[in-house]
């Protein structure tokens, strides 16, 4: 019996010693994998993570804008633009990624699996960078499909977060494999016709992601853009809509004939009906529907404009902010801060009406905000009470 | 230079795990499982499945073709990748038809039989053209 123990433990000890399966020499064949053809994909996929994280904390300091941070009105469509870009290069990153760890997957089998602390520190580098890197692609794809079920968590906050964990992990990375990748694309890569295939055939898939999604914001190629989540152009007047009226819990106290605009200043409170706020002065304004998901749709929105509803408190709009909020009882969006380039811009309006209708349920009915070059979370609808209070 | 590399990249990692467990938002132990579950999936699951396609196309396909029958299922499996949350459509509410508007299930097809239509006619445009290098004499 303990003889039989011992032989069986003697074997196991053996296949220790031995690398078997994937971790064998030879186990991994393609002669395509070369330090050079990795090299040239981490380049261009530490350029693509970069555009993403830029873009994407750009976003989060908009939407949660700390004391030091302002973000100009004009020009009107540059969140719209650094979102259909973050978007963009998160989708074309796929096939990068995809290939990219495909070159590198013999190391994951590297023989012996620990050589010691540094070894191991770098290895559990690796395991960060490649988990984040997955995390940060896969959820984003998740979130504008709207797909949320297989994220067991709250995805903003997770993607957030996560991008520095990714940061980190490639710093470190290309803090370690500097040396490697210089030396790889130094030397005149033999030319190697089947290594150019590889890049090419990456570089045709993300063009081709690119054009399949890419319609979402970029409106002449919706048509061609089979595989983009929203169409501009479909929806209520014309525009994509992302939460519903009933979603929203709104629809009664928005159709209610009794409504009012509640205006509140330093020193005064005003009450708006419809009738009241569609007597002001009128203006119209072209402007996009920006999403952080990476579509946006134009529309031509025209109202009141807030500096005007601000004027009318006595209040000075260069010098004060606006809390818009919502008629919703609860929800993240609920309120937003209007502050002194957007109160002051002329082109922030309370719409009224879209594309001279009065606005759809869905679009905010009575009365939303649209401002210029802000995400569309920001865009408060049904607004119920906007609040100008000074700012020192 | 590559010493402040590593080091603000561990500043940056301590950051990260920092600002997570101190945001309300965060579902630490979500975030952590989900991390392992995209690392496991991909290294477990889908690359050794790419890897036995590709070693059924060394197979398959005759040698001539290999090169562009890879490609053209390099390019076809990123776009479904892409594709895959769109087509099972999943997040489609009741209220709002904007969200996920279009038939994504024909949108992959259709590209898919675009990338091979390709595929086919450059391989003939390539074979075509090195017959007719052969054909003419040197020099």
């Amino acid at each position: 019996m303990v003889r039989h123990l011992g032989a069986r433990v003697n074997r196991v000890l053996g296949w220790l010693d031995e690398p078997i399966g994937p971790f064998r020499a030879g186990a991994f064949p393609s002669r395509l994998r070369s330090a050079r053809l990795t090299s040239l994909l981490g380049v261009a996929l530490a350029a693509a993570f970069g555009i993403c994280l830029l873009t994407g904390v750009l976003s989060h300091l908009i939407q949660q804008p700390p004391g030091w941070f302002r973000w100009p009105s004009r020009p009107v469509g540059l969140y719209r633009v650094t979102q259909g870009v973050h978007v963009a290069t998160g989708l074309a990153s796929v096939p990068l990624l995809g290939v990219k760890l495909w070159s590198v997957y013999p190391r994951l089998f590297s023989w012996p699996p620990l050589r010691g602390v540094r070894h191991a520190a770098q290895r559990l580098s690796i395991a960060a960078l490649v988990a984040a890197a997955l995390f940060q692609v896969i959820s984003g794809l998740l979130n504008i499909a709207h797909w949320y079920a297989p994220m067991p968590f709250f995805f903003t906050a997770g993607h957030y977060w996560v991008a520095w964990l990714l940061t980190g992990a490639l710093l470190i990375h290309i803090g370690v494999k500097a040396p490697v990748v210089r030396e790889a694309l130094r030397r005149p890569g033999t030319p190697d016709s089947d290594r150019r295939q590889l890049l090419l055939t990456v570089g045709a898939a993300a063009a081709v992601i690119t054009v399949a999604t890419v319609g979402q914001t970029v409106r002449p190629l919706a048509a061609v853009s089979l595989l983009a989540p929203r169409r501009p152009g479909t929806g209520p007047q014309g525009l994509p809509v992302n939460r519903t009226a009933a979603a929203a819990g709104v629809r009664d106290t928005a159709l209610d004939p009794d409504y009012r605009l509640i205006l509140s200043g330093p020193g005064r409170t005003l009450r708006l009906s419809l009738a009241d706020l569609e007597a002001l002065p009128q203006h119209t304004a072209v402007l996009p529907i920006a999403c952080v998901e990476g579509w946006s749709a134009t529309g031509t929105w025209s109202g009141v404009r807030l500096r005007d509803l601000a004027g009318l408190l006595g209040a000075d709009p260069a010098r004060c902010e606006a809390v818009a909020e919502s008629l919703q009882a609860a929800g993240r969006y609920r309120t937003s801060v209007v502050a002194g380039a957007h109160l002051d811009d002329r082109l922030t309006l309370v719409a009224l009406r879209l594309g001279g209708e009065p606005l759809a349920l869905d679009h905010g009915y009575p009365a939303r905000l649209i401002a210029p070059n802000r995400p569309g979370v920001l865009q408060t609808k049904w607004l119920g009470r906007i609040t100008v209070r000074s700012v020192r | 230079m590559r010493r402040v590399l590593i080091a603000g990249g561990v500043l940056v990692i301590g950051c990260a795990v920092i600002g997570a467990a101190g945001d309300p938002d965060v579902d630490q132990l979500g975030v952590l499982v989900f991390l392992m579950a995209v690392v496991v999936l991909h290294d477990a699951v889908f690359l050794p499945l790419v890897l036995v396609a590709g070693a059924v196309i060394s197979r398959v396909v005759p040698e001539g073709r290999r090169a562009t029958v890879r490609a053209a299922g390099v390019v076809c499996l990123a776009v479904t990748v892409v594709a895959l949350p769109l087509v099972l459509g999943f997040g489609r509410t009741g209220d709002n038809p904007t969200v996920l508007p279009r038939s994504y299930p024909i949108g992959l097809v259709v590209i898919v039989a675009l990338v091979a239509g390709v595929a086919v006619v450059c391989r003939k445009g390539i074979e075509r053209s090195r017959a007719r290098r052969r054909g003419r004499p040197p020099g």
